[in-house]
């Protein structure tokens, strides 16, 4: 028998659940959004229904998981189901608001998903597969969803296996199917969009949205981590969501913030906390760069951090204190958990210290200031450790250069870069936007990150630098299209005057 | 200044245009470029619509991932094994620490416990042939003969999370998953342990057979395959008898 026709018959029916997983998925982060709506328009909340209702699936089974409730379809939907319930009881208690139609949203929002559901997980994409991905991310997340618990004997895959996205892979054996393919497929479609809405925001041009959308989903940097079954994708997606949701929320125009801002916020804070095992560390990067925007403490502390770290007491509680895990070689040490601890903890300090002390007459040096501090960082890790320092960011730079996945987006960023420079010269005008910030920020973390790991970083397609690095080319594009064109106050003045 | 906003609207829109014809001739050449850019790199697979599990095609001419497709066959079926399930202190002995990457090495005796943590369903049969016997009736000399090779399945040894039985006992001290992480796989004490299948009956079949030979090669079939086929070979053997 021809072995495509065997997987062919066995995997009878696995098409059909994946496609209503995805459905359901979104249903849910768009319900959830719709009851709680206040910040968000339809469009914008539409976009991002999918991604919040991946989240909080996870989020429900990982509380289900730490606190050592049986992890079960039954118990997920249970779960789920009383989360929206209260979400529904919140929607009555602020009584009937005009303008929104619930039915003529969902005459858009379901067809779309329908269709993007049955493309996506057609297998008319390619994926790109490797060791990690049949291990890490398909037969450990069977046994979890077998075993419905996080148990001892998992040893060194509760610490090496950022247990959000090990959660997310669970789907299949949870559902019914064998693959996450299409649910991978139709998140990187939805990210697009919601890149592409965000920078036509930013930019006032649907025009540029829609090109730049057009060039990052071609580009070869940006497949190798959107292909890949790994958990790159989606901290990838979840970093930038996050930064999007909270870039529109910490605006300066006053306006209802929304039980549906703060929902979003919480749900990818808490997802990207742990998809990876450093997670939280980026989450606190963006808290970090928020802090000079137009939040309140309460709304950070809150929103993004305190979920976090939540998430990450409940984690290292229950595999180190609960189970008593030790893994004799792993990346997640105890003693680089309490450092990672310890340092969302000094986040959640400094946001509350910056918001107190320089708000809001530095608001440019709040922007500046995490910049500095982790390229002061940086400088102590070099002295610490020059040669091992010198050598990740020889092979970083070598794996651009060599294009180990980069293709020629190394050449281009150089290009997008020179041309800034020679704008802001034009200008005389250094300006410092948020998106610089968490950029700026996001490299100097990694480099930080790849320190950490005390292994030299390896030239080649697969080092976890590497792979690491390349997440940040869909915020290394928005970065420089919002630098070199979106409109503003200054610029615009300056040139209507001239 | 009424004349010179619009002057400004006019620029940024013809700016527009241009970067937005910039950017589509930067994706054409992306496209372009992918399929080099990504040769001997990054390995893509593209599945079809047929095919909705995780186990490829070319995973088979690979000799890739042979446990993806054994978890693929037995999730909705029942397996049977002639199997003893150890306590897992059995299988741990110490080694060279020149040659460690950790100072104890675990032996899994075959890939039995895969199959009671992937199959739908299980069961320990003590009529089927142990190892000894697999290789007295020199099956795996026969093996192109009645099966497929599906590659090497030293890999299906990392289970080692499955092969305690004591699953809420006191672990004192043992961290088996990342001694077998680094040990079997990374160690290559052992040559490569190959799996076969008779791919012709699994799609139909509610029950398959497993059963490995002292090299630890895994044979897989339906029940009946087994009974009209294999059982003959194993009959005029003592030990089976």
């Amino acid at each position: 028998m021809n072995i495509n026709d065997l997987m062919g018959t066995l995997s009878a029916g696995y098409y059909a659940r994946q496609v209503l997983a995805i459905i359901i998925l979104s249903l849910a982060g768009w319900l959830l959004l719709w009851l709680l709506r206040g910040g968000y328009s339809a469009f914008f909340r539409g976009l991002l229904a999918f991604p919040a209702g991946l989240s909080y699936f996870a989020v429900l089974s990982f509380i289900l998981l730490g606190t050592g409730i049986r992890f079960s379809p039954v118990s997920v939907s249970v779960l789920a189901g009383a989360g929206i319930a209260i979400a529904f009881l919140l929607f009555i208690r602020r009584g009937k608001e005009s303008g929104e139609s619930c039915l003529k949203q969902l005459a858009f929002f379901l067809p779309a998903v329908v269709l993007g559901a049955l493309v996506c997980c057609s297998g008319i994409l390619s994926v790109g597969i490797d060791n990690d991905s049949v291990f890490f991310y398909s037969s450990y997340p069977q046994i979890l969803a077998k075993e419905g618990a996080w148990r001892p004997q998992f040893d060194m895959y509760l610490t090496n296996v950022g247990p959000v996205a090990a959660i997310i892979n669970t789907l299949p054996f949870l559902f019914g199917f064998s693959q996450t393919f299409g649910i991978q497929h139709f998140l990187n479609l939805n990210f697009l969009l919601v890149f592409g809405f965000c920078l036509k925001e930013k930019t006032e041009s649907r025009l540029l949205g829609l090109s730049a959308v057009l060039y990052l989903a071609t580009l070869p940097a940006f497949l190798v981590t959107a292909k890949w079954v790994m958990a790159g994708d989606y901290f990838m997606i979840f970093f930038f969501l996050l930064f999007a949701a909270g870039e529109e929320a910490g605006g300066k125009e006053r306006k209802p913030f929304g039980a549906d801002r703060g929902l979003s916020l919480v749900l990818f804070s808490c997802v990207l906390s742990l998809v990876r095992q450093e997670g939280s560390l980026f989450v606190m990067l963006l808290a970090v760069c928020f802090s000079a925007l137009y939040f309140t403490s309460r709304q950070l502390m809150g929103l993004m951090v305190l979920p976090s770290l939540l998430m990450l007491f409940l984690y290292y509680a229950r595999i180190y204190l609960i189970l008593g895990i030790r893994p004799e070689k792993t990346f997640l040490t105890p003693a680089k958990a309490s450092m990672i601890l310890a340092m969302c903890i000094a986040s959640g300090i400094y946001v509350l210290a910056v918001q107190k002390i320089l708000l809001p007459k530095r608001r440019r040096l709040a922007l500046l200031l995490p910049v500095l501090l982790l390229f002061m960082g940086n400088i102590l890790m070099l002295f610490l450790n020059p040669h091992l320092y010198l050598a990740n960011l020889h092979a970083l730079v070598l794996n651009i250069w060599q294009r180990n996945g980069w293709g020629y987006f190394g050449i281009m960023a150089f290009l997008a870069l020179c041309l800034v420079l020679f704008r802001m010269i034009q200008s005389r005008s250094i300006g410092f936007l948020l998106s610089d910030a968490v950029l700026l920020s996001f490299l100097l973390a990694v480099l930080a990150a790849c320190f950490a790991r005390e292994d030299a970083l390896q030239l080649g397609i697969g080092d976890s630098g590497n792979r690491l690095m390349l997440t940040a080319v869909p915020m290394v594009v928005y970065a420089m299209l919002v630098r070199l064109f979106a409109p503003t106050d200054a610029q615009d003045r300056k040139e209507v005057r001239s | 200044m009424g004349k010179n906003s619009s002057d400004l609207e006019k620029r940024k829109k013809r700016n527009s245009w241009i970067i937005a014809g910039l950017f589509i001739l930067l994706a054409a050449g992306n496209v372009a470029s992918l399929p080099g850019e990504l040769a001997g790199k990054f390995r893509l697979y593209r599945y079809g619509f047929h095919n909705q599990t995780l186990y490829h095609p070319d995973f088979l001419e690979e000799g890739r991932y042979p446990d993806v497709f054994f978890r693929e066959v037995s999730r909705n079926k029942k397996v049977c094994v002639n199997a003893d399930f150890r306590p897992y202190w059995t299988y741990v002995k110490d080694i060279e620490p020149a040659l460690a990457l950790v100072n104890k090495e675990y032996y899994m005796d075959n890939s039995k416990y895969f199959f009671r943590e992937f199959a739908g369903e299980f069961e320990t049969d003590p009529s089927l042939p142990r190892p000894a016997v697999v290789k007295e009736a020199g099956i795996k000399e026969r093996a192109g003969e009645y099966f497929t090779e599906l590659g090497s399945v030293n890999d299906m040894l990392r289970y080692v999370f499955a092969a305690n039985d004591d699953r809420d006992a006191d672990w004192s001290g043992y961290y088996k998953t990342s001694y077998f992480m680094y040990m079997w796989y990374y160690h290559y004490l052992k040559s490569g342990i190959m799996g076969y299948a008779r791919l012709e009956d699994l799609s139909g079949a509610g029950e398959l057979v497993a059963f490995w030979d002292r090299q630890e090669n895994l044979f897989l079939m339906s029940r009946d395959y087994y009974r009209e086929h294999m059982e003959e070979f194993f009959k005029d053997i003592h030990e089976y008898q």
